[in-house]
């Protein structure tokens, strides 16, 4: 039933998200042709609709515990009725960890709809780079994906959702400045997923970074369990 | 098996320097209808939250049917025996009634459907309505089936006449009562109609700034509690009719009102031997008794 309030309380979100991506996929595919030439070798540029997935994470991760509209029908209690949640006979973490399977499971599905428009938004790719590293690729940005997208669960305990979305995507931009602007240790080229490390480069299924990205999301995991198991409401 | 639906001994709570409990004890009988009264902002929300699991005391304890409300197994176990209805009677708003209903029943393994038809009908719930098309009535009335068809041995009910209209809070009146009767079920609730608890209730707490102030069985303490009204001729100090038993005095022009409880004798015989006094007597409401203990003029 915890299954069933998640899916009616996302899927208007699904819809909207799977829309845009569908939209963003669109555009890149018109301009495929100056894209196709563009590609590298390694064709990593590609991957930038990965950045759809992302934005996808982001918005799946909302509501934490608390009752998302899940649909465009404005009701002023919408916070109220997670009071109805909380007194069900039901731990915290159970259903923050319901919550939270959902949106990832989602995320999934809009990750794999976005590397499959990829592959239609640029033809190139299919042509240059051996299907099994692109998968590799894939499945190595998804772990990327999911780092995000718990990022959102963690910031999701505390903050209501349009701040949780700011707070992630601000964390990841943050990240992404700093990455580019200091001298990184050579060790740490492993845990780029998305360039120095992906397989479309070593042809290799990228394990480290894996395993630190399924750390990293674990540990946001705990931290939001912990917090919503202390917190008041 | 403890006697005691809820007890609570010293409860404390504070936000951000406010105490909103200040040491509350609570003794709530099984089987009992129990008013929770006081002012906004007395501290009975707050209590409410710690009962059921939603917020931590700073300090003192709190024990539903003899177990802590907290999270996890023990929490679920003690939710699961407690049917709740909040002060805003928020629902899922993309659920209809009956969605509501049918996601509700498989947390419960001691859903009563007997109860759920019965209210259904009784109630007038339009099964295909979405929640936010309900008025706050209905959706009041649409939290109290939920609350009972969970096939609760408590139900804490925060303001569930709230947004009614008269004829539906005697239906829900009556039907506390009924359902106290029956199943034995203890239900406290709290209320700023006193009409409502005076109607019902068979035990009251009164509470302001977060502590106990009246506390028993309501029958006892409207036999306890009398009004004695002494007259003068001429202008008196109240300050000597402050007997042992004298809860409230006031003036009002030449007559003074002593709200008592107990050592009503000696009062009326103090009162008595003033000169020029006529003094009368006469039982309190539930009314009286609230008002002369949160009023602070």
């Amino acid at each position: 039933m915890l299954w069933m309030k998640g899916w009616y309380e996302t899927r208007i979100r699904l819809l909207v998200v799977a829309g845009a991506t569908v939209l963003i996929c669109a555009i890149a595919s018109s301009d495929s042709t100056s894209a196709n030439a563009g590609v590298s070798a390694q064709g990593l540029d590609a991957t930038t609709l990965i950045g759809a997935s992302v934005l996808a994470a982001a918005m799946l991760a909302g509501a934490g515990i608390k009752t998302q509209a899940g649909g465009f029908r404005p009701s002023k209690g919408l916070h109220g009725s997670m009071y109805y949640t909380l007194t069900l006979p039901v731990s915290r973490v159970h259903l923050l960890s319901v919550r939270a399977s959902i949106g990832l499971i989602e995320t999934a599905l809009i990750h794999t709809l976005v590397c499959g428009a990829a592959l239609i938004a640029r033809p190139a790719l299919r042509l240059t780079i051996p299907p099994a590293d692109l998968l590799k690729h894939n499945i190595g940005a998804f772990f990327c994906v999911g780092a995000v997208y718990f990022l959102g669960v963690f910031f999701a305990t505390f903050l209501d959702d349009y701040y949780q979305m700011m707070a992630s995507l601000f964390s990841l931009l943050l990240l992404i400045v700093i990455l580019n602007r200091m001298p990184l240790p050579a060790s740490f080229s492993r845990l780029l997923l998305l360039s120095q490390a992906s397989p479309l480069i070593t042809h290799t299924m990228p394990w480290v970074g894996i395993t630190a990205l399924v750390a990293l999301s674990a540990t946001l995991f705990l931290f939001s369990m912990w917090i919503v198991k202390r917190r008041e409401y | 098996m403890t006697q005691l639906a809820i007890e609570t001994s010293g409860l404390r709570k504070s936000f951000k320097g406010h105490e909103a409990l200040s040491g509350l004890d609570l003794a709530v009988p099984r089987g009992s209808i129990f008013g929770f009264l006081g002012r906004n902002g007395a501290g009975k929300t707050t209590t409410i939250r710690i009962l059921m699991g939603l917020a931590k005391a700073d300090a003192g304890s709190a024990r539903i049917f003899g177990m802590k409300p907290a999270d996890g197994a023990s929490g679920a176990a003690i939710r699961r025996r407690i049917g709740f209805v909040t002060e805003d009677k928020e629902l899922y708003p993309y659920m209809t009634v009956a969605e509501i209903i049918r996601f509700s029943r498989p947390f419960f393994p001691a859903w009563r459907l007997d109860l759920e038809r019965r209210y259904l009908k009784v109630f007038d719930l339009p099964p295909n309505k979405k929640i936010p098309d309900l008025s706050k009535g209905m959706r009041s009335k649409l939290m109290l089936l939920l609350a009972i068809s969970r096939g609760a041995e408590l139900l804490v009910l925060d303001e569930p006449t709230d947004g009614l209209d008269p004829t539906a809070i005697e239906d829900v009146l009556r039907e506390l009562v009924i359902l106290s009767a029956s199943d034995g079920m203890t239900i406290f609730f709290s209320s700023h109609q006193l009409a409502d608890v005076e109607q019902i209730a068979d035990h009251i707490t009164i509470i302001d700034k977060g502590r106990a102030i009246v506390t028993g069985n309501l029958d006892d303490l409207k036999q306890q509690y009398q009004r004695i009204l002494v007259t003068f001729a001429d202008s008196v100090d109240t300050d000597i009719l402050w007997v042992d038993g004298a809860e409230r005095v006031r003036r009002e022009g030449r007559t003074v009102s002593i709200l008592s409880r107990n050592n009503v004798e000696a009062i009326v015989a103090r009162a008595t031997s003033l000169p020029g006094a006529t003094v009368a007597r006469r039982p309190v409401t539930l009314k009286e008794i609230f008002l002369d203990h949160v009023r602070t003029d």
